[in-house]
């Protein structure tokens, strides 16, 4: 390499560079950043020039090994140029059929391309071949990420060629120091290390302070865990932070620069030294400059691993070889730094944008971003999202872009939960927040902060109290001792989080974490104390719901407090039954024992062996060997096989025992019958229909729940001597007043009946009805057979089963029309399966705008807007959007809309949100009238009947708190848990693969209403249910109930 | 490979010329009985740092990548090199988590715990290899085959849960898999590559 030794040097360089370079070239760019090297990236790189060799293709073909391309999940990457095709996941196994293939004949390897996020299980998702079509990359602005995968790193001619040190030459040559200051000051940068000060700002002070010998450092010490942007630029393209460097020393009036980096980061210092090197032997560093009067050179100093000699006067400590600790400010580095210099310290970030800003203008670098926001920021997005990995986007971008365009949404189509944003000093932005634009203002009022741009994407099973503690136990870790706020303040913060996720907390314990948060916040001297209590003061904030659980009901709604539950499962499951006790029992042929055991928590197992949509088995830990126990089918043999059990009343004296009733014999109301019964109360049941069941009853069509199981159920209640009385509605001779009168306290569990409408014109017409007296009608009994076509306009469970009942009534052709896609419909995907094999047909992107009716005044056709899927909402759903103009008419002489329901709160009832749901206390399920407590779908709106059943139980608890307060009761149902099944820890776990569930045949279940899903053999059900891992063993968990 | 520690010599800036003596052979240590490992560093790599306290951290990372860790001889070498009592260096030393004061076993097994690894269950994967391994991070195996330790977060996000064996990041790690990775290297010889080279400074010691 020759020296340059004036600035027509480095253009004749960058001239014949050019000239040299045939665009049209086909090189194979490898990736070569520590992540895809983690994933074989040396071994690649080798193999490619060999394959060449071989194929003799290597005087036309160039591999070339690139910086990090921030796609790392899905590592190695190879990209080939042109066609610009993008290879993932890319073993040396493949290279053969790359070189022979893509190389030679430009062929596409379909199985190496990108694969989308597959939304339907079973399904696999669209592959695309161009780079620029992945939606990761189409969505991001890469400015200073731009070389980093075009360019050698090790290469100083391919960042000169790509026009390199061009900002510098401009710098040296056509600008004075107090230009270069004030472009970078109209540019609008702000520090990208995390703290957002404006950059040129930084940079006038350090220029006017007084002093011949003044510092540059980049701070290189990416310490918050989560993020790695530095890593990667540094990895790609150092060029462009010496060459920030550089700029910043001439303007502030340095020659002597440092870059502080972690030593964990061995890739990237061997980087810098070629880099730095490399600007040596060009005379790019050095004394004078292309042959300017301008002399400077850079030291390389690795850090020793302590988080916080990322603050500015620690790192300079640290630098001097002294115990990284802070200092007050003032004096600031600015005046007096390293070695009691003018030391002027940028994030690495913040230096890769300098060049940008110079070559192109402070104005072109300003149109990027916002108002107060500029220009891009990198951002390591992680955790649970489908797409990880490194992506710069313009200031501004809403959040909700970022997870669910170039994130690619939540891993496994799982709900978000919140973003964690600025490591250990930000916060936890909750996912009804997504809409907020990313800049600095922004996440400052949600209480979060920029950071240096770590994003963690985290869903329902990230407990946010754990987490709020990872976070503390981690600056607990790295605080430096100086101060007593820090250093005392976190552990104390510690160790009362340790409480809560142990099951000590009480609520007292979240308001000393919020003053102590608070005193922590004021007191500490550095940064990293004043920023410390966010993650804990914003997860109280946004999750104090999250608190409250594992305080007041030793509970872990995430399943990740271990000593707060047996299992995952159990967990998940909002009735709380301990699944792998009834499933070891079934193993053992213990049927008796196991039902017993759900009963402690759950009256409605043949109920919940067919329509529960088993929470359980989302939560089951087997799914990381092969697929999740298949548990509900478990409890169908359960129940199948008809155990006899008697549940036992409690024996209390008569002056214990209340009298209490139930309004609505439904899930949630039997239930509190039920528990209320176990504690020896006496329970009236009234039901306004002709049979107890509810929605059970009624709105689940009997080829999903045969009645004659529903009465099996309801039996075993009926059989303590719950009464039940039936045709008894709420109105007129029944009023609520009275009920209250006559007993001592009341359940309100009347469900959610009330129909919502479309609001077209025309919906009066004879033929159109609601989806939930449809199913109610049906299920009464005898019922006129239908003719000609229908339509069911929703898309959730209750249009589904309208639309299977319909066919089963003899329906000519019937629809489903929905204004979503399938992949929104709030529905197991299993039935969507069923009622396709069952002919049923679907219409998507449609809404409903007129019912058009013949001369009788009867439904003819129901005519539709045709919608498109617009931007995402907070949800991560995709909100459908009108297209003009555009309409379809489907014929149909019934039209049943499902497209919502609202709870039917009996006349004279507890008070309502605007909802059109009882407000009632989150525990005690207790409504704003003394005595009257509510629960299932009055409460939830339309839910499952599982969460229901979960009410039920917390409301007869509630109600026999409410019924002899202060006294202190044990609950028969909460007994210590006295598992005595055989488990061998050290066993391997049993090899068999899932049950996968029997069915009739499509054409056997159109005509009739005969139950759809199939029983499982004894020998089948003890298999599945040896499958379970036994997450409990061992385990002994806190008690719930209070002492 | 790259020699450590020639990156910090501070060339001709950093006041370090101001250091009164030049060291020319014979290294300020020779006055102490020295542990023979000790001494060869110190006459070699050791006796390049020019005498000023900005030398002391790269010193004490020049010293652990030579000798695997920082036996209290090499500190109290340091102390004599750079003219400060030798409490400094220990102060110095133990303040960063880099440092370990006690040999490590033939296998680094290092567990991140950064956000995005513990969003994806890294704290799970430590339990569970702590429990395989009977020690907690910061430890080494009875029979010196396994030291156990965890990062603060290698960079390496995306690939989370990573765990660092020796060298090599393995990406996305579940129990099972970390099981089986713990049997073959304990089962397996020593790959003799732990000690004196980069990578023993790559990875962020337990802070405890």
């Amino acid at each position: 390499m020759t020296k340059l030794a004036i600035r027509a040097d480095l253009d004749a360089l960058r001239a014949q560079l050019t000239a040299s370079f045939d665009p049209d070239k086909r090189r194979i760019y490898v990736c070569m950043g520590t992540g895809c090297k983690a994933c074989g990236g040396d071994e690649i790189l080798a193999g490619f020039d060999k394959a060449l060799k071989r194929a003799k293709l290597h005087d036309h073909v160039e591999v070339v090994m690139t910086g990090c391309r921030g796609f790392c999940e899905n590592g190695a990457l190879v990209a080939v140029r042109p066609p610009g095709t993008l290879y993932c996941r890319v073993s040396p196994a493949d290279i053969t059929d790359i070189v022979n293939k893509t190389v030679a004949r430009g062929e596409v390897i379909e199985r190496l391309l990108y694969e989308m996020p597959g939304t339907l299980p079973g399904v696999p998702g669209r592959r695309i071949s161009a780079e620029e079509a992945i939606p990761f990359y189409q969505h991001q602005m890469r400015l200073v990420l731009g070389l980093n995968d075009r360019i050698d790193p090790t290469r100083i001619e391919d960042y000169i060629r790509e026009g390199g040190y061009q900002g510098l030459a401009k710098a040296l040559f056509d600008m004075n120091p107090d230009q270069i200051v004030g472009e970078v000051q109209r540019s609008g940068l702000r520090g990208r290390g995390g703290g957002g000060f404006p950059t040129g700002q930084k940079w006038k002070f350090c220029r006017a302070a007084p002093g011949d010998v003044k510092y540059v450092i980049c701070n290189a010490d990416e310490g918050d865990p989560g993020a790695f942007m530095d890593r990667s630029l540094l990895e790609g393209n150092p060029h462009a932070v010496l060459e920030g460097m550089a700029i910043g020393a001439l303007a502030i009036g340095s020659s002597h620069g440092y870059v502080y980096i972690r030593a964990e980061y061995p890739l990237a210092i061997e980087r810098l030294r070629i880099a730095i090197d490399q600007m040596r032997e060009c005379g790019l560093l050095g004394e004078n400059i292309l042959g300017s009067d301008f002399s400077f050179d850079i030291i390389i100093k690795e850090g020793a691993g302590a988080f916080v000699c990322g603050e500015e006067t620690a790192l300079i400590a640290s630098i001097e070889g002294r115990r990284g600790m802070p200092m007050a400010r003032p004096p600031f580095p600015a005046i007096k730094g390293l070695f009691g210099k003018p030391t002027n310290i940028n994030n690495v970030e913040t230096w890769g944008n300098i060049s940008h800003i110079i070559t192109d203008g402070a104005d072109a670098y300003a149109a990027r971003g916002t108002e107060r926001s500029k220009g891009t920021k990198i951002f390591s997005l992680v955790g649970k999202v489908n797409n990880t990995g490194l992506v710069e986007v313009p200031m501004g971008m809403p959040l909700r872009q970022l997870v669910y365009e170039i994130g690619g949404g939540v891993k496994g189509g799982r709900a978000l939960k919140a973003v964690q944003s600025g490591g250990p000093s930000g916060g936890c932005i909750p996912a009804h927040m997504m809409h907020l634009p990313i800049d600095y203002e922004s996440l400052a009022q949600a209480g979060s902060i920029m950071g240096s741009g770590g994003l963690v994407v985290m869903d329902d099973t990230t407990c946010m109290v754990d987490l709020a503690r990872y976070f503390v136990r981690f600056t607990e870790n790295e605080s430096c001792g100086k101060c007593a706020p820090c250093r005392l303040g976190t552990r104390q913060m510690r160790m009362i989080l340790d409480d809560i996720c142990e099951g000590r907390g009480t609520e007292q314990s979240i308001a000393q974490l919020e003053s102590l948060g608070d005193a922590v916040c004021k007191g500490s001297l550095c940064g990293l104390g004043q920023t410390a209590p966010n993650p804990v003061l914003t997860t109280i904030r946004y999750f104090r719901d999250e608190y409250l659980a594992h305080v007041r009901e030793k509970r872990c709604p995430a399943g990740v407090c271990q000593p707060l539950f047996v299992a995952t499962c159990s967990n998940g499951c909002p009735s709380e039954v301990d699944i792998p006790a009834y499933l070891s029992l079934v193993a053992e042929g213990r049927e008796e024992e196991a039902l017993l055991s759900h009963m402690d928590r759950n009256p409605f197992p043949s109920v919940c062996a067919r329509v529960c949509p088993h929470p359980c088995e989302q939560h089951c830990r087997r799914e990381t060997i092969d697929a999740p126990v298949a548990i509900r089918s478990v409890k169908r043999f359960m129940v199948d096989s008809s155990p006899q059990v008697s549940i036992p009343v409690m024996e209390r004296p008569s002056e214990e025992r209340r009298r209490t009733a139930v309004i609505g014999a439904g899930p949630a109301g039997l239930t509190a019958a039920y528990f209320l019964r176990r504690l020896g109360h006496e329970v009236t049941v009234y039901e306004q229909m002709a049979e107890p069941g509810g929605m059970l009853r009624y709105g689940i069509p009997s080829y999903r729940l045969p009645h004659e199981e529903l009465k099996r159920d309801i039996e075993r209640i009926t059989s303590m001597g719950v009464k039940i009385e039936c045709g008894a509605a709420i109105g007129k001779k029944l009023s609520i007043a009275r009920l209250r009168k006559d007993y001592d306290a009341v359940f309100v569990g009347s469900g959610a009946w009330s129909d919502v409408t479309m609001g077209v014109p025309g919906e009066q017409a004879h033929g159109v009805a609601s989806g939930i007296e449809f199913l109610k009608n049906a299920a009464k009994g005898p019922v006129a057979r239908l003719s000609g076509e229908a339509i069911v306009v929703g898309g959730g469970n209750t249009a589904i089963d309208a639309a299977r009942t319909a066919l089963r009534l003899g329906a000519g052709r019937v629809t489903v029309a929905y204004r979503r896609t399938r992949e929104e419909m709030p529905v197991q995907p299993e039935e969507i399966a069923e009622a396709l094999e069952e002919g049923v047909q679907f219409e998507f992107l449609v809404a409903p705008v007129e019912v058009i009716a013949d001369s009788g005044g009867a439904a003819a056709a129901l005519k539709f807007q045709r919608m498109r899927m617009g931007d995402f909402d907070d949800s991560g759903r995709r909100r459908p959007v009108p297209i003009e103009g555009e309409y379809i008419e489907i014929s149909a002489s019934t039209i049943i809309r499902a497209i919502g329901q609202k709870p039917l709160v009996p006349a004279g009832g507890p008070p309502v949100s605007k909802r059109g749901t009882v407000s009632v206390d989150l525990y005690s399920l207790a409504t704003e009238y003394d005595g009257v407590f509510a629960g299932g779908d009055a409460v939830l709106g339309p839910a499952t009947a599982v969460e229901a059943i979960a009410h039920g139980r917390r409301a007869a608890e509630a109600i026999e708190h409410y019924l002899h307060p202060g006294k202190a009761i044990h609950f028969p149902w909460n007994g210590p848990r006295k598992l005595d099944t055989a488990f061998d820890p050290a066993a391997p776990a049993s090899p068999a693969p899932r049950y996968k569930v029997h069915k009739l045949v499509a054409l056997q279940r159109r005509a009739n209403f005969d139950e759809v899903e199939l029983a499982l053999s004894a020998a089948n059900a003890r298999r599945e249910a040896g499958r379970c891992l036994r997450c409990d063993f061992g385990k002994t968990i806190v008690s719930r109930e209070e002492e | 490979m790259k020699k450590p520690g020639n990156g910090s010599t501070p060339g001709k800036k950093g006041g370090a010329r101001k250091a009164k003596s030049p060291i020319n052979g014979s290294p300020r240590g020779a006055g102490l009985r020295l542990d023979p490992a000790v001494a060869r560093w110190l006459a070699g790599a050791g006796a390049a740092f020019p005498s000023s306290q900005s030398s002391m951290i790269p010193m004490l990372q020049s010293a652990q990548a030579a000798l695997g860790y920082l036996p209290r001889d090499a500190m109290q070498a340091i102390a004599r090199h750079l003219l400060v009592p030798p409490a400094l260096v220990e102060g110095v030393a133990s303040f960063y988590a880099q440092f370990r004061f006690n040999a490590p076993g033939r296998h680094r097994v290092t567990v991140c715990s950064g956000t995005a690894c513990y969003v994806r269950g890294s704290g799970k994967l430590m339990d569970d290899i702590k429990a395989d391994l009977k020690i907690v991070p910061g430890g080494t195996t009875s029979d010196g085959a396994v030291s156990l330790e965890s990062v603060s977060c290698f960079g390496a996000c995306a690939l989370a849960p990573v765990v660092v064996v020796d060298d090599k990041v393995l990406r996305q790690q579940t129990s099972a898999s970390m099981k089986k990775v713990i049997q073959d290297i304990s089962a397996g010889p020593s790959k003799g590559k732990a000690r004196g080279t980069r990578s023993t400074s790559a990875v962020r010691g337990a802070r405890k």
